[in-house]
């Protein structure tokens, strides 16, 4: 072992980790700041009629109440464009912010978020994607709560001959898989501090996984040119994919804009797990065709992605997938159907993988079963069918440089596994 | 909120406090109180009187028949007491087993049963211990068993202007073989409430013949409950693995699960009943003890 | 109200509201920033602190109760400029990621170690069990802790 090579290196942040020198981004308290409260209404999904905040403004201390009025482009997505920053037609999930207020302290924020009068017709709501599917099913967006790729209802893949496949092969198995929604539970809660100047530039301090893509849509949505708004991201108390797109940023922004004072909005842990992206809970069936030998000869999959209210990283997510939808092993016939379903619950976003890693679970629970019917050794089967250079993935991406037969046969080795 | 704060050093300081004013609220480990204060589900706060100055309500002491813990007492204070896991294991055991260390060293046994959740882990080891609460009001000590303590969830016989200052644990008579248990299941290892929780003790004599038994489960009705009808089934009776088997069978009619977050009252009648089994088992000194599930 | 503490071994006065909770009046009135808001709720562990050297959860400690009482935070481990090796050890055995959990994860070493120089690994684990940490998967923290008591 050398000097450097070989040897231990702390992270460069990690000394100021423990001795509490860190500061994220609730830790930054500017001169005259003020703190953000909003009002919501006790429904999943409803019609707005009207909001009232003058009872609000009235209370002592009260510097700013803002409404989808306020907001300048309201409607922002990373991909469809269909989530209002403060919603002026329809609520779409329990929790969903629709009035922002900035007090002189978090006590009088609440105090006159509570005094906001939301008048609203509920609506019946939808929970399960498969219902949401349905003809008459609850419209959680108008004109559909299917999401379209390029106006098609799924995002399709195929490859070879799915049905010659199953024909082919000497068993064919298939099941249905169903996964839940996961919390990212970072430990640190969404946070964001923004301060306006005179030239109305906007400097927002945040916990972002993706600076450049959060001054991006949040100069969409403000108006803004690029260069009037400044991101300062800090460190992040924890992301894990949730913290890849906007949440409390556009409403510092806005309520800063207006009152031409620092505003700090934290979420608390139940807004983190009312209102905060999550993992979508996945349902789908999963149907794979291989030889006595093991081999693997086709699969056919039918995937359901849950949404949420609203797309965000939805789309996106679902193409990421079916690059991924046979994890590490060749199949060379694969049909592919993946749905992104709205439902009135909150916003499902990205978390370590997308939907990857619910796809993995179902692949891998396969292979084992496949290992039981073929009477082969769990490792031998997925070692049979691995990837390798050249091979041809659902998307047509040709391999190069595949190292995992390197890295299962080093495992192999490093964990004993034929001497258990 | 405007909230008046008080922190007498003595019972009678704290009880004539309470006499003019039976809406102040008492404040002790806090572990219950504050999160409920910082989720805004208290609405109403006139007064906060903090109990964690009275020295007379700290002390584990041992009697002729019984063991006193002041209701302050902490329940990382009870995990540490030797007496206290020697002569009421169960009470021990719930203490040990209880929240995380910061929680056990905030939290109270007092605290425990006046928040009467109806899993709450303390409060199912004290019903099983036959324990007795002291409530001190200007006037008059009651001495109540805790088996009459709980009304409803969260609500107990503790009237306005009453303090609970202690629990009185029995202690067995001479020549009785009481052999005790406590299960529980949550959802991780350290740090979660209860799904569920049994407790169990067994008094036999020299043959195996129960003389007395007492099984108390959580989560399982508004309140912390004591299962009866199983009690007389096992009493006067040589206790066996048949017999244990038998009588849990007959647990469906004398539960009515809760079903919140934590667990769905279909899970939590299936697995109480493994429980029960468990415990009765390592009580009546048939199987050793199968640890934290 | 105004209340009197030995907050990292100096004395402190500070005017507080009956119901404002610990972490708060650290926070914001005496600037101890370490001690983090992560659930309010007593659960997670980010805003623990030694109060007579007792772990707590100043989330769910409300500030008069602490009134005479010494508090001890990461910021008072620090002596003479010299990190105590807890908070050497966790940085040089990657026990720290994203470091949001790491100040209270630091104090319940130290409260642990304080009563127990030579904790097994249950006992260690025992004793973090109410610092929740979503980054390291405790492993490196334990064997930070194990570093120091071999």
């Amino acid at each position: 072992m050398g000097k450097v090579i070989g040897q231990r290196l702390p992270l460069y942040d990690s000394y100021r980790h423990t001795t509490g020198q860190t500061r994220f981004t609730d830790d930054i308290y500017l001169p005259g700041m003020l703190f953000v409260k909003t009002a919501k209404i006790p429904v999943p999904h409803a019609r707005i009629l009207n909001i009232d905040t003058t009872g609000a403004e009235r209370v002592a201390g009260v510097a700013a109440v803002i409404t989808h009025k306020d907001v300048p482009n309201n409607y922002w997505g990373a991909f469809v464009q269909d989530q209002p920053v403060l919603p002026d037609k329809y609520v779409r999930f329990l929790g969903q912010p629709v009035v922002a207020v900035a007090a002189v302290d978090e006590d009088t924020a609440l105090e006159a978020a509570e005094k906001v009068k939301i008048d609203y017709e509920e609506l019946t709501p939808v929970f399960d994607p498969e219902e949401a599917m349905q003809p008459g099913a609850p419209e959680v967006h108008e004109g559909g709560n299917i999401a379209k790729f390029g106006g098609y209802d799924a995002m399709m893949v195929r490859l070879g001959d799915v049905e010659k496949g199953f024909a082919e092969s000497d068993y064919v198995i298939e099941h249905k898989f169903h996964t839940a929604m996961n919390e990212h539970a970072f430990l640190e809660p969404h946070c964001s501090v923004a301060e306006a100047d005179a030239n109305g530039h906007i400097t927002i301090y945040t916990a972002s996984q993706t600076t450049s893509w959060h001054q991006f849509l949040i100069c969409g949505v403000l108006a803004a040119p690029i260069n009037t708004v400044r991101i300062v991201s800090g460190p992040t108390g924890g992301g894990f994919g949730g913290k890849s797109n906007p949440s409390t940023e556009f409403v510092v922004a806005l309520l800063a804009k207006k009152t031409g004072k620092p505003v700090k909005w934290r979420w608390t842990r139940e807004e983190e797990f009312l209102i905060s992206t999550v993992r979508s809970a996945d349902t789908f069936w999963m149907k794979t065709g291989f030889k006595k030998d093991g081999t693997l000869v086709a699969r056919q999959i039918r995937y359901i992605q849950d949404t949420g209210a609203y797309n965000d990283f939805g789309t996106y997510g679902m193409m990421k997938l079916t690059s991924q939808i046979n994890g590490p092993y060749r199949i060379p016939n694969v049909w592919f159907d993946g749905y992104v379903v709205y439902t009135n619950k909150q916003v499902t976003g990205p978390m370590r993988g997308y939907s990857i890693t619910q796809s993995v679970s179902a692949n891998e629970t396969q292979m084992e079963i496949i290992a039981e019917m073929t009477g082969l050794d769990p490792i031998e089967v997925r070692r049979k069918n691995l990837v390798q250079d050249g091979d041809i993935l659902p998307t047509q991406q040709v391999l190069e440089a595949v190292g995992v037969r390197e890295t299962l046969d080093a495992v192999i080795k490093a964990s004993n596994w034929y001497s258990k | 909120m405007s909230v008046q704060y008080f922190a007498p050093a003595s019972v009678e300081e704290a009880l004539q406090l309470l006499a003019g004013n039976s809406d102040y609220t008492l404040l002790a480990g806090g572990t219950d109180l504050v999160p409920r204060m910082n989720l805004r589900q208290i609405k109403v706060l006139r007064g906060l009187v903090y109990l964690g100055n009275i020295a007379e309500m700290k002390g584990i002491t041992s009697h002729n028949d019984y063991i006193f813990v002041g209701a302050l007492v902490t329940h990382s204070r009870i995990a540490a007491s030797e007496l206290i896991k020697e002569k009421a294991p169960n009470v021990w055991y719930a203490s040990y087993h209880m929240g995380t260390p910061a929680i056990r060293n905030a939290g109270t046994i007092g605290g425990n049963l006046v928040n009467a959740s109806p899993a709450g882990d303390s409060c199912v080891a004290l019903l099983a211990a036959d324990a007795r609460v002291i409530l001190k009001s200007r006037h008059e000590n009651r001495l109540v068993p805790v088996k009459e303590f709980f009304v409803d969830k969260g609500r107990t016989v503790l009237n306005p202007g009453e303090i609970l200052y202690g629990v009185q644990l029995p202690m067995a008579g001479q020549g009785i073989r009481k052999g005790s248990s406590y299960q529980r299941i949550g959802l991780l290892k350290g740090s979660s409430t209860a799904i569920t929780n049994v407790a169990a003790e067994v008094e036999q004599d020299g043959e195996g013949v129960c003389q007395a038994c007492r099984i108390a489960v959580g989560a399982m009705a508004g309140t912390p409950l004591r299962l009866a009808a199983l009690e007389e089934a096992l009493a006067g009776k040589k206790i066996d693995r048949d017999l244990i088997n038998q009588v849990v069978k007959d647990v469906d009619a004398w539960i009515n699960p809760i079903d919140d977050t934590y667990a769905t009252a279909w899970y939590r009648r299936k697995v109480v009943k493994v429980l029960i089994k468990r415990a009765l088992l390592e009580a009546s000194g048939l199987e050793g003890s199968e640890g934290e599930v | 109200m105004e209340i009197a503490f030995t907050l990292n071994g100096l004395a402190v006065k500070v005017d507080v509201k009956p119901a404002d909770i610990l972490t708060d009046v650290l926070r914001q009135k005496l600037g101890v920033l370490s001690v983090k808001k992560g659930c309010e709720t007593g659960d997670c562990g980010a805003c623990a602190v030694l109060v007579d050297g007792e772990l707590v959860n100043s989330c769910v400690t409300l500030a008069p109760t602490v009134a005479g009482k010494s508090i001890t935070t990461v910021e008072g481990l620090i002596v003479n400029g010299e990190m105590d090796i807890i908070q050497r050890r966790l940085a040089e055995y990657h026990g720290t990621q994203c470091g949001f959990c790491t100040p209270g994860m630091v104090m319940a070493i130290k409260a642990l170690l304080n009563g127990n120089p030579h904790p097994d690994e249950a006992e260690i684990r025992r004793a973090i069990a109410g610092n929740l940490c979503r980054c390291t998967g405790y492993q490196k923290i334990v064997e930070a802790v194990q570093s120091i008591t071999a």
